[in-house]
């Protein structure tokens, strides 16, 4: 049996005005190279991280099964993708899969809130296409992000949705592997998946949407009890939603998939999505204001207070050059934090001014004017670094290879340490900052441009982690946001919103 | 002389010869590897935290003891120290002892005890003599000394007591300063008459096995703290010698301060001698030859795999320009290489820094500061990383600083190139230079044992590189030339551990 394998992964701020064009993908700062990858690529690039990919090509050893790599394209999360970006790669991929035909299978690796010029559900064009070539007899197998923002039109476009169950993510890979068991049985007749989804008017705040924590645990401890207690029912994904992408298809789903009757799927489905509904004010949380959190202290405790800047959070798209938090560390004499600033300007004034030298930099905040003003800081460059680091450990999504591009580590004037890269690289990995020579465990603050991401990494050092009410295009709070072609009423923007499983 | 809050003379210096490196240790050279500090100062910061002199303030402290701070220089590990150096400390130390003289109630000297200059082997037992000269036979002297000390039978009669570490690597330099100092109190206060029985042993042992906590070491030191137990015994102390320096009082030495029972004193150190004797094989070091090492490293599973390259302990008085690894490595690479390892080279390091962050650059590397064991080598590769020096070190914990640091990538094999050479005791050189050393399949340590403490928390195998350089652990193979014969291993077939012993009972 032979299975193709790819997909285009990519998640998108439609807030951000940084499109995530050619240029985005000629360098991916989460895959540590080229953001598109074709045939043997794949595997040497994805083939031994913890993404879905990676699952895909475990898949291959299964008796009986090849799996063939066609095209996979990620890249950082950033704005838009211009139409000519996403034809290009779209195309190049196709045209693979078809001269690479005849296939028993597909296998997707795609997010769920990917945006395209004139394609507001990108995720559900590329599918569509897809399915053009392989036809309708082929069963289609996609996995993706456990906050994508999940639409019917995805769902039915393929044969089998499964979504990462994980926030921050962690089971992409055995994600991967499950849906290539999944439609290799479908290939061999074993099972006939049905699916079945639900889309609950609810846009879930980034905040509530760690899985380790409530709501998210008990629900999908209930739906693992339901999968258990079900005869026929395979598989049940919660879709946590993607706030920061201003299309229709934003927010929470649940989708259910079953083997042979549609019922199972559909009842399956609604009974999660009921209980998510019964429990949206617990997906509308606040952080802590900064100038609160700039005066936490680490006192006699194990490890670092992490501060997470929800509002310039790099996994949602963000620049990572927000200063908010910097700004109010200033202001209260904060000494011993360490924070990280997407700034290629500053890295230029460092990288001229060399090791040991005194510099004067104004940093931050000039990529968009939504995250702050520039900090003017004087200090000493430590440590100057091509940027290239490998992630060792669990990390979020996956990932392996980063590329922050030329990095300068600039300890301050005022007893603290910048890290400034050149490339919009997501601080998710203690490892960027091992490979700067530094040990994030001797700071008072750490400073981490995210919400979920960073957790695998700072969450075992931190002897606190602290959401922090930033303001930016990853706030919180989606009704900051200014969303246009939302779903109307939705809660939380409109708080009396109605909805009820049975009254669709 | 039981004063109730009686005046101690604090002093010393702290020095180890390599006589296989070339130059001479001047004041220059010296003021890079540590500093000298006057008064106060020998208590504070800058020499490192929880030293012996630390040790020594503290216990004062608590017992009512005046201290009189006269000078301290910290300098290291390298060639002879120049004449003119030692004449200073000696002239400074002799002035305020001379200048106390009247209010002094004792003397409390830290010193390593492996010091040598152009024209003086034993720098130790000479302060101490001169000291002795000018405070008279009743003030008691008190000495600290290194492990790697070669004990001298100067120092033994000009002491009260000759207090040493008992741990390799090091890590009781500030309970040996405590027990010193009380040891002084004592005889200050007249409770104790300290005296000092010796045995010098014919016997020598490169460092890799004076680890306190494997092997043969472990036994010996054992049997040093059990005849401790014995009453009238103060101290027993192991000077297993710096075996890297040239002079004719090389060898191993065990230093017995007993309250006034010299010849209790002396039976313990020839019991103590003679059980030493009996394991000489034991501190022989087994060697890997370097392509079989780097073979076993890249078949390991797991890693790291610490290969020392202990001919060129950095801590030892190598120059840490030993390249041989390196050239091993290159001549046969392997995609798959995962490799940091650390060598010092100022020029190499300034080509990078101009080069600049990214640049592809060809260098010539190592070999230029021990030109009898290395030779410059080409090392073509990326910079991936420009730091600065300075750091701080966890064995001891100390701030450091090499002057820069620079980071060159030949495809996975890391180079650590700094400007003046780095302690490779603990990794923390590697971590300072973005590598954590967890990550990397074969990890250097120009250390010859020391370093065990810090890279075994992490590593999964060790090996001794059969390489040659002035830490050379077959001594045999290096050009001694003044050593006391007969010395083991020079004379392999020595059957009597010192003349008259007899040989080993059957």
């Amino acid at each position: 049996m032979r299975l193709a394998a790819m997909g285009i992964l990519h998640e998108t701020n439609t807030f951000s005005p940084n499109p995530t064009d050619d240029d985005a993908f000629e360098h991916s700062t989460i895959g540590g190279g080229p953001g598109v990858l074709l045939g043997e690529q794949v595997w040497d690039v994805y083939g031994h991280t913890g993404n879905t990919v990676a699952g895909f090509r475990d898949a291959a050893s299964l008796p009986g099964l090849e799996v063939v790599p066609i095209a996979f394209a990620s890249t950082h999360p950033g704005g838009t993708f211009p139409a000519a970006t996403f034809e290009r790669i779209a195309t190049g991929q196709l045209e693979r899969l078809a001269a690479a035909g005849p296939f028993d299978g597909v296998l997707l690796a795609q997010h769920g809130a990917m945006v395209v010029e004139g394609f507001p559900d990108a995720d559900a064009e590329f599918i569509r296409r897809v399915r053009g070539v392989v036809g309708s007899s082929v069963p289609i197998g996609n996995v993706m992000d456990t906050h994508g923002n999940v639409s019917p039109a995805q769902v039915h476009g393929a044969d089998l949705t499964l979504l990462w169950q994980t926030n921050p993510h962690v089971d992409c890979r055995d994600r991967g592997l499950a849906v290539a068991r999944l439609v290799a049985q479908a290939v061999r007749g074993e099972i006939q998946p049905v699916q079945a989804i639900v889309n609950p008017p609810l846009a879930a705040n980034i905040l509530a949407q760690n899985t380790a924590d409530e709501p998210m645990r008990g629900l999908l401890a209930q739906a693992r009890s339901l999968i258990e207690t079900t005869p026929g029912l395979l598989d049940i994904s919660i879709g946590e939603g993607f706030p920061y992408a201003d299309v229709p298809t934003m927010g929470m789903a649940v989708v259910a998939v079953a083997d042979g009757d549609p019922a199972i799927a559909q009842r399956a489905a609604e009974t999660i999505a009921g209980a998510i509904w019964e429990q949206r004010h617990a997906f509308d949380p606040r952080g802590v204001p900064v100038a609160e959190a700039v005066l936490l202290e680490r006192g006699d405790t194990h490890g670092p207070v992490v501060l997470l800047d929800v509002g310039d959070n790099m996994g949602a798209g963000t620049p990572g050059d927000s200063t908010f938090i910097l700004e109010g560390l200033l202001a209260a004499r904060r000494t011993g934090f360490l924070l990280t600033v997407h700034d290629p300007a500053a890295v230029v004034t460092c990288v001229a001014a060399g090791v040991s030298a005194q510099v004067t930099l104004s940093v931050g905040g000039k990529f968009d004017g939504l995250h702050g003003t520039p900090q003017i800081v004087t200090g000493r460059v430590r440590i100057l670094s091509d940027g290239h680091f490998q992630a060792y450990g669990i990390v979020h999504g996956g990932h392996k290879a980063f590329d922050g591009g030329i990095t300068a580590v600039v300890d301050t004037a005022g007893g603290s340490t910048l890290v400034l890269t050149s490339l919009p690289v997501m601080t998710m990995s203690l490892d960027q900052h091992y490979s700067l020579g530094i040990d994030p465990v001797r700071y008072d603050l750490v400073v981490a441009k995210g919400v979920m991401s960073p957790q695998p990494a700072y969450g075992p050092i931190a002897s606190r982690l602290v959401y922090v009410d930033t303001p930016g295009i990853s706030t919180a709070d989606p009704r900051r946001l200014g969303h246009q072609h939302r779903r109307r009423p939705m809660f939380p923007f409109e708080q009396d919103t109605q909805w009820s499983v049975t009254t669709r | 002389m039981t004063r109730s809050h009686p005046n101690v003379l604090v002093a010393g210096f702290s020095h180890e010869l390599n006589s296989f490196i070339p130059g001479v240790s001047t004041a220059e050279v010296l003021a890079v590897a540590g500093p000298t500090v006057v008064g106060a100062d020998l208590f504070g910061p800058s020499v490192g935290i929880d030293l012996e002199l630390h040790a020594v303030a503290a216990v004062a402290a608590e017992l009512g003891v005046t201290l009189l701070p006269s000078i301290y220089m910290w300098g290291g590990v390298g060639p002879v120290i120049e004449d003119s150096v030692y004449d200073r400390l000696r002239q400074r130390i002799l002035h305020d002892a001379q200048l106390e003289r009247e209010r002094l109630d004792g003397v409390l000297l830290c010193l390593h005890g492996a010091m040598a200059t152009q024209s003086v082997d034993d720098t130790e037992g000479d302060i101490l003599a001169a000291v002795r000269a000018i405070v008279g036979p009743d003030v008691p002297i008190v000495a600290t000394f290194d492990m790697h000390t070669h004990g001298t039978a100067r120092m033994a009669a000009s002491a009260d007591a000759l207090i040493g570490y008992r741990t390799c690597p090091h890590t009781d330099y500030f309970a040996t300063g405590a027990r010193a100092m009380r040891l002084l109190a004592r005889a200050m206060a007249g409770e104790v008459r300290p005296t000092v029985s010796m045995r010098k042993l014919r016997m020598t042992a490169s460092a890799e096995h004076h680890d306190t906590n494997h092997g043969p070491m472990v036994e010996v030191q054992a049997l040093a703290r059990e005849l401790e137990g014995t009453p009238g015994i103060l101290d027993v102390t192991v000077f297993a010698t710096q075996p890297w320096m040239d002079v004719p009082e090389l060898g191993w030495s065990v230093m017995v301060t007993t309250d006034g029972q010299a010849a209790l004193g002396q039976a313990t150190a020839d019991r103590l001698g003679r059980a030493i004797w009996a394991r000489r094989e034991a501190f022989r070091v087994p060697k890997v030859p370097l392509h079989a090492a780097i073979e076993r490293a890249r078949a390991s599973s797991g890693i790291p795999v610490v290969l020392s390259d202990s001919a060129d302990t950095t801590t030892g008085g190598g120059n840490g320009d030993g390249n041989l690894l390196l050239a091993a490595l290159l001549r046969d690479p392997r995609p798959d290489d995962s490799v940091a390892l650390a060598l010092t080279d100022a020029a190499a390091v300034d080509e990078c820094m101009a080069a600049g962050i990214g640049a592809e650059v060809t260098l010539q590397v190592g070999g230029s500061l021990t030109p009898d064991f290395f030779s410059p080598i080409t090392l073509t590769g990326r910079v991936i990383t420009l730091a600065d020096g300075h750091y701080d070190s966890e064995l001891p914990v100390k701030p450091r600083d090499v002057g820069g640091i620079a980071v060159v990538a030949h495809g996975g094999i890391q180079v650590v190139l700094t400007r003046e050479k780095a302690s490779q005791l603990d990794a923390s050189i590697y971590r300072r230079a973005g590598i954590w050393p967890e990550r990397v399949r074969i990890l250097q340590a120009k250390s010859a044992g020391g370093f065990r403490a810090a890279f075994d928390r992490f590593s999964a195998d060790t090996m001794y590189l059969d390489t040659p350089g002035p830490c050379d652990s077959d001594l045999t193979r290096l050009p001694f030339e003044r050593i006391d014969r007969p010395l083991w291993p020079f004379d392999a077939d020595l059957d009597e551990p010192w003349a008259g012993a007899g040989p080993d009972p059957a």
